[in-house]
C-alpha cells in the first residue's frame, strides 16, 4: 500500500507553482492536455476489457457478470 | 376557377414561407461552437474480436453546453470449452448498443455542472459473452430453472468543475449506476444479476510551468456484492522542447480483501508540423487477479500485459483525424482448480488494437 503514497507526490509539487497567461499556448496543445477526446485522444479504450484495475478515458462502466464486474 | 387560381398562386408563397422558417428553425437549432467526433476502434486476437464504433455531437451555447452520443460495439467469439470437462465449440456472435445525453451549464467564477445520462443493452465486454456460454451449456436443461441473461443499465452522472486560474483546473463527477447482468448459476439459482454501483471521483489538473503539467486521479467505487474499490492515478505531461513532449503516467488500484493492480506507462510526442504529430507511447500493466463473490469461480487469475504503440494526429483547420496501431499483449497465471472451466478463457492473448477518429469543429 506505501507504493500507492508515492503517487500523492503530484499533490505537494503544483501547490506552490502559478503560470501566467503567456505560457496558455504551449500548455493547450493537444500533446500536453490530459481531457483530449475524439481525434485528439490517442488510446484504445478496449483495452479495459481485459485490464480491470485501470482508469481508462471513454469507456462504458457494468453490464459484465457477477464475477467479473 | 378564379378562386383556384388565387390558391394556385398563393402555395409558392406559403411553400416559400416554410421553406424559411425550416431554414430558420435549422440555423437556430445548429448555432453556437459544435463539433462531431466520429471514432472506431478494435481489439483483434486470433479467437476473439471486439469492435466499437462511434458518433457524438456536442453544441456549446453561450453558458449551455449540449453532448450526444451513440456507440455500438461488436463482438466475435470462437467459444472453446475445456476439453476436459466437455462442451462443445461454438461461435458467439454479440452487440452492445449504448446512447448518452449530457447538458452542462456554467455558473458564476468559472464553475460548470453538468448531468449526463447514459443508458446501455447488450453485453459490455467479451468475457461475460464467455462465462455466459458456459453457464448456458452446463445449466439450460429441463427443469433447471435456466434462463437466457439480457444485459442492460444506466447510469445518471453529475460533474462539477472549477477552473480556478490559468493551469488549474478541479472537478468532482458523482456517478450512480444499475447493471442487470448475466448472473452466475449453480445447480439450482443464478446468483444477484443486479448491480447498483456508486462513484465518486477527483480529478485535479495543474500546470506548474509552461513546460510541465501534470493530472491527479482518485476514484472510490461502491459496487453491489463487493468492497469498495480505490484508485489513484497521476499523469505527468513534459515539453522537452517546442516539438517534442514527454508523457508518463502511473497509477493502481485496490480492493479489498486482496485485489491491487499497479500500472504505468510513457510517451513521446513530437510534432512533425503545424499538420501532423506522431506519438510512440508503451506501457505495463499488472494485477493481483479478481475477487470472486458470485459463488462460483469465474474470476479471472493474476495477469500481466504490456502495449506499445504507434499514433498520427493530422489536424488541419476545423478537422482532425488520428490513426494509431498497437501491439497488446496479455499473460495470465495459470486458472485455479476450480475455475480450469475458463482455462481457454484466461489464456495468453497477443492482441492488435486499431483506432481511427475523426473530429469536425464549427
Amino acid at each position: 500500500m506505501a507504493r500507492y503514497f508515492l503517487l500523492l507526490i503530484p499533490l505537494l509539487v503544483p501547490a506552490c507553482q502559478s503560470v501566467s497567461i503567456a505560457d496558455q499556448a504551449q500548455l493547450s496543445k493537444p500533446a500536453m492536455s490530459f481531457d483530449n477526446s475524439g481525434a485528439r485522444l490517442q488510446e484504445c479504450g478496449l483495452t479495459s476489457q481485459v485490464e480491470k484495475g485501470r482508469t481508462v478515458t471513454g469507456t462504458s462502466s457494468g453490464g459484465g457478470c457477477a464475477s467479473c464486474h | 376557377m378564379k378562386s383556384h387560381t388565387i390558391l394556385l398562386s398563393l402555395l409558392p408563397i406559403s411553400s416559400s414561407l416554410a421553406e424559411d422558417d425550416d431554414t430558420s428553425f435549422r440555423k437556430h437549432l445548429f448555432t453556437g461552437l459544435q463539433n462531431i467526433d466520429v471514432e472506431y476502434e478494435g481489439l483483434f486476437s486470433s479467437n476473439l474480436d471486439v469492435q466499437r464504433g462511434s458518433f457524438s455531437y456536442q453544441q456549446e451555447r453561450e453558458k449551455w453546453t449540449f453532448a450526444l452520443s451513440y456507440f455500438q460495439t461488436k463482438y466475435g467469439l470462437e467459444y472453446e470449452p475445456f476439453a476436459p470437462l466437455g462442451g462443445s465449440d461454438n461461435r458467439l456472435d454479440e452487440s452492445n448498443h449504448q446512447g448518452s445525453l449530457s447538458i452542462g451549464y456554467t455558473l458564476q467564477n468559472d464553475i460548470e455542472t453538468s448531468v449526463s445520462i447514459t443508458s446501455y443493452d447488450g453485453f459490455s465486454d467479451y468475457r461475460s459473452i464467455w462465462i455466459a456460454e458456459y453457464y448456458r451449456q452446463t445449466f439450460n436443461f429441463p427443469g433447471s430453472g435456466y434462463f437466457a441473461p439480457d444485459p442492460e443499465g444506466f447510469s445518471i452522472t453529475n460533474r462539477w468543475g472549477w477552473d480556478s486560474q490559468i493551469g488549474t483546473s478541479l472537478s468532482i463527477d458523482l456517478s450512480y449506476s444499475e447493471d442487470t447482468i448475466a448472473p452466475g448459476w449453480t445447480f439450482g439459482s443464478p446468483a444477484n444479476d443486479l448491480l447498483k454501483n456508486r462513484i465518486v471521483s477527483i480529478r485535479w489538473e495543474q500546470a506548474i510551468n509552461s513546460s510541465l503539467k501534470t493530472e491527479t486521479s482518485f476514484s472510490y467505487s461502491d459496487i453491489t456484492d463487493r468492497e469498495p474499490r480505490l484508485n489513484l492515478q497521476s499523469s505527468w505531461n513534459f515539453a522537452l522542447t517546442n516539438e517534442i513532449t514527454l508523457g508518463a503516467q502511473l497509477g493502481g488500484s485496490r480492493e479489498e480483501s486482496d485485489f491491487d493492480s499497479l500500472y504505468g506507462g510513457l510517451s513521446l510526442t513530437y510534432e512533425v508540423n503545424e499538420y501532423l504529430s506522431l506519438k510512440l507511447n508503451g506501457r505495463l500493466y499488472t494485477d493481483s487477479g479478481e475477487i470472486e463473490t458470485s459463488g462460483f469461480n469465474s474470476a479471472a487469475p493474476e495477469i500481466n500485459t504490456a502495449e506499445i504503440g504507434i499514433s498520427a494526429l493530422i489536424e488541419h483547420g476545423d478537422h482532425a483525424f488520428q490513426l494509431g496501431i498497437s501491439s497488446f499483449i496479455n499473460k495470465y497465471k495459470d486458472t485455479a482448480p476450480d475455475n480450469e472451466f475458463f482455462t481457454n478463457l484466461y489464456k495468453n492473448r497477443d492482441w492488435i488494437t486499431v483506432r481511427a477518429a475523426y473530429t469536425f469543429e464549427f
